[in-house]
């Protein structure tokens, strides 16, 4: 049972000291006891701070090979909401909450505490896990999980609890990412296609291509991909099922046939295609297999990124001569451009709830990342990343991006920090990766 | 003369009887029940007095001078027939002699006066059967007058019966009346007891009143001395307490400032939407400890409820008056937070 025990007191602060200091002088004037009614007092607290969220991810007791606490840690750390107690301070190791001593974490300074254990169920494995509020002392989370894979068991706590503590939605830890990465020798050099874990753990090879690839997309419902290969000198867009890795070409225009975008809906796909001159933003009708021309304009337009209602597109084009951001609403045509900040704005990526948007920003030789208000274009916010990314995508709740640069690939939370790669074995050097958005 | 010899034994049976007759009635009388003289005497003298008794010796005396003379008659009547006894006896000597020369002549002669002895007899018997009448109408007269007399005396003795129960009766009714007086005197006694106790008690109760009011108007003015020294301390202690309420006025807002800020620096908006408010009831200890936190109007996200509540506890010990007095006076014992980020702080 856990014990109840008062807020600790010993050891009042300096500011308290001289409250309090303060306090006796107004007291002493007051002179002798004497009986005023007691109004009601209101204490009313306005603003407020923004900070980490004090965590401690105890290692769950009982069975596995998966270091289960560890991974849960990385993934909530990568939110870049949470302030995680390592674990060489943690004062005990509970595995359930009958055997939390909530006194010992608040002396920490820990807010909520995760506990858990593993058992070896019939079919794999059985969690049991608890988060904890450790100044309420109840159970904010308890929840039981049956599951053959330890790592996904991790993802999806890390999801709950990030969804729990952080007001946010959940659901970034447990999305899959596709990337490219190459291999073979410079004579013959291979190139893969691979979908893994959100973080880049259990990858497996989709596509061993002697061409290069670009550009993978998931489609809405992650039950494929679309991208693109360099053949004969040419582009072109193939759009793959992963569970069976039967693969479509779906696009091979003379020219440029890249930058495939699922719509929300999944029922067409945005292109960048140069088969009427310079690169236009073209639709792919699914269903029917016709094209739909979006953008007339002399100069390039690319990268095309949808809204989430299906209705608009924005992309990437430098009509006004240097790269910048436009919007254009599909059924009418009408474009406009969102970018006016810094002389480099590209390749948009639209937050899935609708309400960011992240591009690659360039202020000089500075690339860096921005979030920018999808409407107005205004920057929100500008993240430097420890190198310069090439590309942006957000995780499905929209909190977490996924940059790419060069063979490196690092999420970075929309709120700026902080900034981890994605380490893969030695031997993988990964690209151009995107996250699916379920 | 030898004719009357039988004659001669008849007057002395005769006189004998009559003697006899003549000592009889005195001794009936004596013989009679005495007056009940016993009686009598049970009476008191007053009441003998109103007996007639010279009548009665009159009576007696009478009666006694009767029989007194009837006796002297009766001896000179013996007397007498004793005389003639010897001379008959004389006679009757010689008449023997001559009646044996007589008897036949004699003979006849009584045969003649023999019817007329019987004639005689007849008379004598019808005198005797008068004579005899009269002794019993006498005699009845007699026994009328006895019985006329025992009724008188009957009567008397009822007449005394009545008397004396009259006499009782009169006694008893004295009785009655005196006992009547007595009782009443008795009540009068009471009553006038029962006056005098209540007039006693009035007195009592005018002089208790008396002291009563001796008393209320001592406590009448005792109170007036004590509303008017009430007043000045009402007075003495508003002044005070407008002057304490002014210093706990400052020290109040001294100590919510403080709480806000203190409060404000834990509160983790990290996350979350904007536009919020909540409502708590926080009790704090004289040490500004936490004890105890209600949510009291929640902000409808469970996650904004905890993170203001998670402040709360953070935040303390919230800086409290000294005096636990003082702490109890200005109402920290339990107080409101409001969480509006939208307000700044």
């Amino acid at each position: 049972m856990p014990k109840t025990s008062p807020v600790p007191t010993a050891c009042p602060k300096a500011w308290l000291r001289r409250a309090r200091a303060s306090l006796c002088a107004l007291l002493a004037l007051a002179g002798a006891a004497v009986a005023v009614p007691a109004a009601a007092i209101e204490v009313v607290v306005g603003g407020g701070v923004e900070r980490s969220l004090p965590l401690a991810v105890v290692d769950f007791g009982g069975v596995g090979n998966v270091e289960l606490a560890t991974v849960i840690r990385n993934d909530l750390r990568r939110s870049g909401y949470f302030y995680i107690t390592d674990p060489a301070d943690m004062p005990a190791h509970p595995t359930s909450p009958t055997q939390v001593d909530y006194t010992d974490w608040r002396r920490l300074g820990v807010e909520s505490l995760l506990v858990g254990e593993v058992l070896q169920g019939a079919d794999g494995y059985r969690l049991h896990y608890y988060l904890l509020d450790v100044y309420g002392q109840r159970q904010i989370i308890a929840e039981r999980i049956d599951s053959g894979n330890l790592r996904l068991a991790a993802h999806r706590i890390s999801d709950s609890v990030f969804a729990a503590l952080s007001g946010r939605k959940g659901g970034m830890f447990q999305g899959k990412m596709v990337f490219v990465s190459d291999g073979g020798t410079v004579d013959q050099p291979s190139y893969f296609l691979s979908m893994s874990d959100y973080d880049g753990y259990g990858a497996r090879v989709l596509l061993d291509s002697p061409e290069p690839i670009l550009s993978p997309a998931f489609s809405p419902d992650g039950s494929s991909l679309a991208y693109v290969v360099f053949e004969r000198g040419s582009t072109t867009i193939y759009v793959q099922d992963i569970a069976s890795g039967r693969r479509q070409r779906v696009s091979a225009w003379p020219g440029i046939n890249g930058s495939p975008a699922y719509s929300p809906d999944g029922s067409s796909i945005a292109a960048s295609l140069s088969r009427d001159g310079n690169p236009e933003i073209y639709l792919l009708h699914l269903a029917s297999a016709t094209w739909q021309r979006i953008t007339n304009s002399s100069a390039i337009d690319t990268e095309p990124a949808w809204t989430p209602d299906g209705k608009s597109l924005v992309f990437t084009s430098d009509r006004s001569g240097k790269p910048q951001v436009y919007k254009v609403e599909l059924a009418t045509g009408a474009t406009r451009r969102l970018t006016f900040s810094g002389e480099y704005n590209a390749g948009p990526a639209i937050s899935p709830d609708g309400s960011a948007m992240a591009v690659i920003t360039a202020d000089g030789n500075n690339f860096m990342l921005a979030l920018l208000d999808p409407d107005s274009g205004e920057v929100v916010r500008a993240i430097r990343t420890v190198v310069p990314p090439e590309k942006v995508g957000f995780a499905a709740n929209g909190q977490l991006l996924l940059y790419s640069s060069g063979d490196r690939i690092g999420t970075v939370p929309v709120t700026g920090s902080p900034d981890i790669p994605i380490t893969m074995p030695e031997a993988i050097r990964p690209r151009q990766a995107s996250w699916g958005t379920r | 003369m030898r004719r009357e010899s039988p004659r001669y034994y008849l007057v002395p049976a005769l006189l004998s009887a009559l003697v006899h007759a003549a000592f009889a009635v005195p001794l009936f009388f004596r013989l009679a029940p005495p007056p009940k003289v016993q009686a009598i005497e049970n009476f008191s003298v007053l009441d003998a007095v109103s007996i007639d008794a010279s009548a009665v010796e009159q009576e007696v005396q009478r009666l006694r001078d009767i029989d007194t003379r009837k006796e002297q008659e009766l001896k000179d009547m013996v007397a007498a027939a004793q005389a003639k006894t010897k001379a008959a006896e004389q006679a009757a000597a010689q008449a023997e002699q001559k009646r044996q020369q007589e008897v036949q002549r004699l003979e006849q002669q009584r045969k003649a006066e023999e019817q007329k002895r019987r004639q005689v007899e007849q008379e004598r018997k019808a005198e005797e059967q008068k004579r005899q009448q009269a002794a019993r109408e006498r005699k009845a007269e007699e026994q009328k007058r006895q019985q006329a007399e025992r009724e008188r005396k009957a009567e008397e003795q009822k007449r005394q019966q009545a008397e004396r129960e009259r006499k009782a009766e009169e006694q008893k009714k004295q009785q009655a009346e005196q006992e009547r007086k007595a009782e009443e005197e008795r009540k009068r006694k009471a009553e006038q007891e029962r006056k005098a106790e209540e007039e006693r008690k009035r007195k009592a109760e005018q002089e208790r009143k008396a002291e009563e009011e001796r008393k209320r108007k001592a406590e009448q003015e005792r109170k007036a001395e004590e509303e008017r020294k009430r007043k000045e301390e009402q007075a003495r202690k508003e002044a005070q307490e407008r002057e304490q309420r002014a210093k706990d006025k400052s020290t109040i807002a001294a100590l919510v400032s403080a709480m806000s800020e203190r409060t404000s620096s834990y509160f983790n908006l990290t996350g979350l939407p904007q536009g919020l408010r909540c409502k708590m009831e926080v009790r704090l200890s004289p040490g500004g400890e936490v004890l105890g936190v209600v949510i009291t109007g929640s902000s409808g996200n469970d996650l904004f409820d905890r993170r203001a509540e998670l402040a709360v506890k953070k935040a303390a010990p919230f800086p409290v008056p000294d005096d636990p007095r003082d702490f109890e006076r200005i109402g920290l014992g339990k107080i409101t937070f409001t969480f509006d980020p939208a307000r700044s702080n």
